[in-house]
């Protein structure tokens, strides 16, 4: 077994990373965003222009009765 | 007159000790100059012998280093590659791969390099809950579902060799008391030999 090890951002329609993923071989699937770490990133985070951005986080919604 | 004391005998005596004197500094000189021609001959042709030997040592030392060095790398490398090679052949791991997936309107998916369906696991586990594992069935079915029994029910299957799914049918991650959130799975896929 390889030691090797490739790590990628997966990113939704929206640019919205939705999975961290560190696999055992390359992938070249449209969303797939090739990354030295998992840490330069996080779950929730938009892709734009190269970079990952940090969104706002929304407000929390009211509790329902 | 006796003729020991002949002024002539004197005279004589005189031009012969002058003469062998002469005869033996020019004997002295000549033994010296070729004493010092044979040193400086000899000290030439020893020095020329000791840069020689001296060179063709030093040429053996390092073409016996080089061999030697040559020789270590080779077993070195032989040995590494035999214990490699052992070390896979013990493991009946092929692959593995893992990741975080944040599940979106009750589904979510990850992509992985192509496997071998019929020989992987899909390890499932959800932030704050324990890991729970299941194993492909017995039938090899190109979809395998792996529902998992935690309190937030995501289920998650190796859709294709090269992707898997999630989905949460009923109930969301409660993020604290007030809020909710996305709910995020942790997946593990483990290829056997």
């Amino acid at each position: 077994m390889s030691n090797q090890r490739f790590y990628y951002a997966q990113i939704n329609a929206e640019n919205k990373v939705v999975c961290k993923s560190d696999l055992s071989g390359e992938v070249t699937e449209p969303g797939m965003i090739a990354v030295t770490s998992l840490d330069e990133f996080q779950l929730g985070d938009l892709y734009e222009n190269g970079q990952f951005i940090t969104p706002e986080p929304e407000p929390e919604p009211e509790l329902q009765p | 007159m006796p003729i020991s004391n002949s002024p002539n005998l004197a005279a004589l005596q005189s031009s012969i000790i002058a003469a062998v004197t002469a005869a033996r500094d020019n004997v002295k000189a000549e033994v010296v100059a070729k004493a010092t021609e044979t040193q400086n001959a000899v000290s030439a042709e020893v020095a020329a012998k000791a840069t020689a030997t001296q060179t063709a040592i030093n040429a053996e030392v390092a073409a016996k280093a080089t061999a030697t060095q040559t020789a270590v790398n080779a077993e070195v490398a032989a040995k590494a590659t035999a214990t490699q090679a052992a070390i896979a052949a013990k493991s009946a791991i092929k692959s593995i791969n893992r990741g975080t997936t944040t599940l979106s309107g009750g589904s979510g998916s990850a992509t992985i390099p192509a496997i071998n369906m019929s020989k992987a696991w899909l390890k499932l586990s959800q932030r704050s809950n324990t890991a729970t594992e299941y194993r492909v069935n017995s039938q090899n079915s190109n979809t395998i579902d792996a529902a998992s029994a935690t309190n937030y029910d995501i289920a998650g299957r190796i859709a294709s060799s090269t992707s898997l799914s999630f989905s949460n049918q009923s109930i969301q991650l409660m993020n604290g008391s007030s809020t909710y959130g996305s709910p995020v799975v942790e997946w593990e896929v483990i290829e056997y030999v």
